[in-house]
């Protein structure tokens, strides 16, 4: 058996041109498709570990998706607020254990700001449960304290104790200028285009990444989004107006409005209930969205768009193994003298056919091998523009489950293929008898 | 007198839809070391009868024994294994893997037969003996085949096809692809180490200069009686 390899192995190597531009288009092919998997698989994971330990999500009525893209992702804007009183009303409800305030303010360099209170850090979860670790420092404690996410200090080398200006504006809306923020925003304090520079950020906290749009964000206390804004109005600053930093505790630091809460109940299987009596109350407007239902709205949402991606680069693997039958069958009437050789040897037409579908499943595995390594390449070297670019990371890793799953079929289709030519050349055997019909 | 190599009693091949017999052979014996000139005209049946010895094709009637086993009675993957363990077959031209060395193309002969395998111990050795004995260097045998002369491919098919020490050869007009020199060298060497090893042959050929050299001639006909 071995020696039957090393002969299809010779044989292989022989036709190595035509073989190995059918192993590339099934490498291609088998990388897309295993890409398209994982990118969908990552950003889900990514998506979800976001919010671990959250039970609800509080916000003006809006749509569950659009709250929590807003609130958790930093997608699209909500037009409504909660308002501070009902945020204090959610501290009352006795099934509630924390509550902790979101708002959205300004960005740095292009990463959002949250502002928010220290007990976020306490509450919030990793994917794994486990709570939020710090790489260095600790949550802020008071005015001008920010915390930044690992990816935040990675990309614009900021550490613990070093101090930076907000630009004004949500980050979404900032990326066209992002240049212009990075070399002027600690200077520049003019006009309608001024920054936040009279009003520095200590950082005092770098968090562990987290692999989640977490680690892309900058959190500040509440009370100092509401001080960098006193001398502002409508989006831009008060003319000739100025209130400096040392003397913004005079005034009342307390926000009027917010995005949302995030809350954590003392019993979670009662966030039905609670999610009704929020979602009922009269007055205020408001919406109680359970993030795992919210996504998985989401996700039923694109699940038609996902199937359509996977149903294409299905097809792409269908091409690619089509082509390997193709090539295989086309070869086979060049391949008739090296049969006729292998027949007078005492080669059976099974073995000849068995030989087809060695070399068919050989290519599918080598082709599939070549799709692994080039996903496993471009997971690596596109890791951090997906970060940068769309906040999901794309982890190195064994291939999940369904991936393997992928790759079971794509052998099963090669499998599949390789019979074709595989019957083909054992007719063949059969009638060409002993010599070669040229 | 040993038992014949080869024994056909009443045998007829008939292809599917053909109305006149291809091979017809009442009584037919070859005994062993016995070497054999066929000849005849094309669409004689040489090549089915070369098939039916080879056990590639089975006789539509009467019975066909080559080392006293009745072909027939094999199963189709058994007269494969019969083949590979007791013939040896050199065709006209194209009978090695042009991507592989002379010596591997040798040693091909021993693949698909365990038995075979076992008799030409130590397969190296014995490869490399028989390519000298036929007159090539090992910086041809060492040599893809594909860049191997006409005349070289023809010997290594020669070596191949006694590598085991088979009980007969099957020579399907070896010498035609040759010019008058070589095929005279060819020739002399199959037939030196055919009596060398005992081994009996079938020789094929339309040049009918060649029969003086062989034990016996048998003239084929079309569709006639043997």
């Amino acid at each position: 058996m071995k020696s039957l390899m090393t002969l299809a192995w010779a044989s292989a190597w022989s036709r190595r041109l035509s073989l190995g531009i059918v192993v590339l288009g099934i490498a291609v092919s088998s990388c897309l498709l295993l890409l398209i998997e994982r990118v969908r698989q990552d950003v889900r994971h990514s998506f979800n570990a976001s919010i671990v330990g959250v039970d609800l999500v509080v916000g003006p009525r809006s749509g569950d998706i659009a709250l929590l893209l807003q609130t958790v992702f930093h997608i699209g804007q909500v037009p409504h607020t909660l308002s501070w009183e009902a945020y204090e009303r959610l501290g009352q409800d006795p099934a509630v254990a924390w509550r902790v305030p979101l708002m959205q303010g300004d960005h740095l360099r292009g990463f959002p700001v949250m502002g928010t209170e220290a007990s976020y850090f306490q509450h919030l979860r990793q994917s794994d449960g486990q709570a939020l670790q710090w790489r260095a420092g600790r949550a802020f404690e008071g005015l001008f304290e920010a915390v930044i996410g690992h990816e935040v200090a990675q990309q614009l080398g900021l550490r613990v104790g070093q101090t930076v200006a907000l630009s004004h504006g949500l980050a979404q809306q900032a990326d066209h200028d992002h240049d212009h923020d990075h070399d002027d925003a600690p200077s520049k304090g003019q006009g309608l285009t001024r920054g936040h520079a009279d009003k520095p950020l200590r950082i005092v906290g770098v968090l562990a990444p987290t692999g989640t749009p977490q680690d892309r964000t900058v959190w500040v206390d509440l009370q100092s989004l509401t001080a960098l804004h006193l001398d502002w109005m409508g989006g831009a600053p008060i003319p000739g107006f100025r209130i400096p930093a040392e003397q913004v505790r005079k005034f009342n630091l307390q926000p009027k409005t917010l995005n949302a809460a995030l809350v954590g109940l003392h019993q979670p299987q009662q966030v039905l209930a609670v999610q009704r009596r929020w979602n009922t109350q009269t007055g205020e407007a408001l919406q109680a969205v359970m993030p795992g239902v919210a996504l998985d709205a989401l996700w039923a949402l694109i699940a038609q768009f996902e199937r359509s991606l996977q149903a294409i680069s299905a097809l792409v693997i269908a091409v690619g193994l089509g082509g390997m039958a193709g090539t295989l069958l086309a070869g086979l009437n060049e391949r008739r003298r090296e049969m006729a050789v292998l027949r007078a040897l005492g080669a059976s037409p099974h073995h000849w056919a068995g030989l087809l579908c060695l070399e068919s499943l050989s290519v599918t595995a080598l082709g599939l091998l070549l799709g692994v390594l080039s996903l496993h390449g471009l997971v690596w070297g596109l890791a951090d523009w997906a970060v940068s670019a769309h906040g999901v990371r794309l982890a190195w890793r064994w291939p999940s489950v369904e991936e393997w799953a992928l790759m079971a079929g794509v052998m099963a289709t090669g499998w599949l293929c390789g019979l074709l030519p595989a019957l083909k050349a054992w007719t063949m055997a059969l009638s060409d008898g002993l010599m070669p019909r040229s | 007198m040993s038992d014949p190599v080869i024994e056909a009693q009443d045998l007829v091949f008939r292809w599917p839809n053909a109305t006149q017999p291809t091979v017809r052979l009442p009584h037919w014996t070859l005994a062993p070391g016995e070497r054999v000139f066929v000849h005849g005209p094309s669409g004689s049946g040489k090549s089915t009868w070369l098939s039916l010895l080879a056990g590639v094709l089975t006789p539509s009637s009467g019975s066909l024994k080559v080392l006293g086993q009745d072909l027939a009675q094999l199963s189709p993957t058994g007269r494969d294994r019969f083949r590979a363990d007791h013939l040896g077959v050199v065709f006209q031209q194209f009978n090695l893997l042009p991507w592989l060395s002379g010596l591997d193309n040798v040693t091909l002969s021993c693949t698909f037969s365990a038995s075979r395998r076992a008799r030409a111990q130590p397969l190296a050795s014995n490869a490399s003996h028989l390519l000298t004995e036929l007159g090539l260097t090992p910086s041809e045998w060492h040599r893809p085949a594909a860049q191997l002369s006409v005349g070289q491919q023809q010997r290594v098919a020669l070596a191949r096809a006694l590598m085991g020490r088979p009980a007969l050869i099957l020579a399907d007009e070896p010498t035609s692809a040759l010019d008058a020199d070589h095929q005279a060298r060819f020739l002399s060497l199959l037939l030196d180490q055919c009596q060398a090893q005992g081994t009996s042959l079938i020789f094929v050929s339309h040049d009918l200069r060649l029969q003086s050299h062989f034990d016996r001639t048998h003239a084929l006909s079309a569709g006639a009686t043997a």
